[in-house]
């Protein structure tokens, strides 16, 4: 025979919306005080029900090994504080070390020891209620601190994939990028080949050239150093699917007074076949189409 | 007789604590990521649910229910708080996955689930509309607001066959223990 449920449509309701919703503080205060006031019904019936129900159909998987190994984590967190809890409690002075009460009176010793029942209750409940917080606190600081372990080594992990990340954005040296580039199958190797002009009477190097990934250097030596301010040297890529009479420019650069010169080429726009390079002299800061004046050194695949 | 898990849990027993992973990890990972929209979720979730479990194995009375049955409470009552707490909808994604009927059909055989199979025999007992308040509480996860809005019955209606429906798979939850002791004798 089923055993029946004492009356008490409020507590009946409230244990329903906890059970499939969860109360809010104000009605679980309520829910409480409910609770509290008849201790003859079970108020986590309601839960246990719901959780049958939320059983029916569930196909259980393993748990992965790294959640498994996370839980086991705060399990030592909250087994080792479990027994830092008993220290503490281990602390209290024992009863043995109470020092008596002088004798009183019959009257005032029947009072009294009411009274010091009383108290000592007092004194157990609130102790107990304090070292309950307490281990909450703890538990709940322990389940904060193994998440904010596991995002610290996600920000972590986010973080060396953003530096990678940043790393391949980062534009490489011309030094670099010549290394890179050398070796390839693909990438064309191209030496310089001087003209009349007198910036380039002296010049040699080379012009290496990667189809692939639109990108390459320029070497030089022995050009003639510019004044940047006045005029600048620029590069004009020539490509086989386009009109000759608008090649690719290549980029502005100046040449140093001393040494070999790297210059990184960039292409304003992709080169499909490239037939011909072209270093001529502009007015500082470069041209939209060259007059072709001033041809300092040209590179063409082969020549 | 052996003592119930809990209990030793209860008692500081540190490879009771590990044995409760072993026995309910699967399970209570499971109810998760049910709950959870992702894998993290889910992972913060489970070790929330297991700390509360920990916390509250000194409360587990066998005379109410199985050692699953007490897990299968406090992670609902863990998830639904976290639900509370994000101020999230439900996972919505389950709105058309099988109700307590057909879901009991599919799932696994074993003691695990004995008082799911028993709830699931008494739900099939209930009105129509009954049941669905109930699968869409408690399988889909909705609240009654929602469930109101879905079904297009009043919130108060709602309310009153949740908890009708509750009180009644109980008592047949029940009548069905007195009558598997019954057969045992």
């Amino acid at each position: 025979m089923a055993a029946q449920l004492p009356e008490d449509h409020r507590l009946f309701e409230l244990m329903a919306i906890r059970a499939v919703e969860g109360l809010p503080p104000t009605e679980e205060a309520e829910f409480a005080g409910h609770a509290a006031a008849h201790p003859d019904i079970d108020s986590e019936a309601f839960e246990r029900t719901a959780a049958a129900l939320a059983l029916v159909g569930v196909a259980v998987e393993p748990m992965p090994d790294g959640v498994r190994n996370r839980v086991e984590g705060a399990a030592r967190v909250w087994l080792a504080q479990q027994a830092g809890t008993a220290d503490e409690t281990a602390g209290l002075p024992a009863p043995g070390n109470v020092v008596p009460m002088p004798a009183r009176s019959p009257r005032s010793t029947v009072w009294g020891g009411w009274l010091a029942a009383a108290a000592a209750l007092v004194v157990a409940v609130v102790g107990w209620l304090q070292v309950e917080q307490l281990t909450d606190d703890r538990a709940a600081l322990a389940a904060r601190q193994a998440a904010l372990e596991v995002s610290v080594t996600r920000l972590e992990q986010d973080l060396d994939l953003r530096q990678q990340v940043l790393a391949e954005l980062v534009e490489p040296t011309p030094e670099e990028l010549l290394a890179r580039l050398e070796g390839r199958p693909e990438t064309l190797a191209l030496p310089w080949s001087t003209t009349d002009d007198p910036a380039a009477a002296d010049a040699g190097g080379r012009v290496i050239w990667n189809p692939a990934e639109q990108t390459g250097v320029m070497r030089f030596s022995g050009l003639q150093p510019n004044d940047p301010t006045a005029w600048q040297y620029q590069l004009w890529i020539f490509d086989a699917e386009r009109d000759e009479r608008f090649p690719v420019d290549g980029g502005v650069f100046d040449v140093a007074p001393e040494g070999e010169t790297l210059i990184p080429i960039r292409a304003k726009l992709p080169v499909g076949e490239a037939v011909l390079f072209a270093i001529t002299v502009e007015q500082a800061g470069g041209v939209v189409v060259s007059s072709r004046e001033r041809i300092a050194l040209v590179a063409q695949p082969g020549a | 007789m052996a003592e119930p898990l809990l209990k030793r849990v209860a008692n500081g027993d540190g490879n009771a604590i590990k044995e409760v992973m072993d026995q309910f990890g699967g399970l209570v990972w499971s109810l998760a990521r049910r709950s959870c929209y992702n894998p993290t979720d889910a992972e913060d979730a489970t070790q929330e649910i297991f700390l509360d479990i920990w916390k509250s194995a000194s409360r587990y009375d066998e005379s109410k229910g199985s050692e699953t049955l007490f897990v299968a409470m406090i992670a609902r009552r863990r998830l639904i708080d976290r639900i509370r707490r994000q101020g999230r909808e439900p996972r919505m994604d389950d709105i058309d996955a099988p109700g307590f009927e057909l879901a009991s059909n599919t799932q696994d055989e074993g003691e695990t689930f004995a008082e799911a199979a028993l709830a699931a025999k008494a739900v099939a007992t209930l009105k129509p509309a009954q049941q669905r308040v109930l699968e869409l509480g408690l399988l889909q996860g909705l609240s009654h607001s929602e469930i109101a809005d879905m079904t297009g019955m009043p919130l108060g209606t709602v309310k009153t066959q949740m908890r009708r429906g509750l009180i009644r798979v109980r008592e047949l939850m029940q009548v069905a223990d007195l009558a598997d002791v019954g057969e045992d004798r």
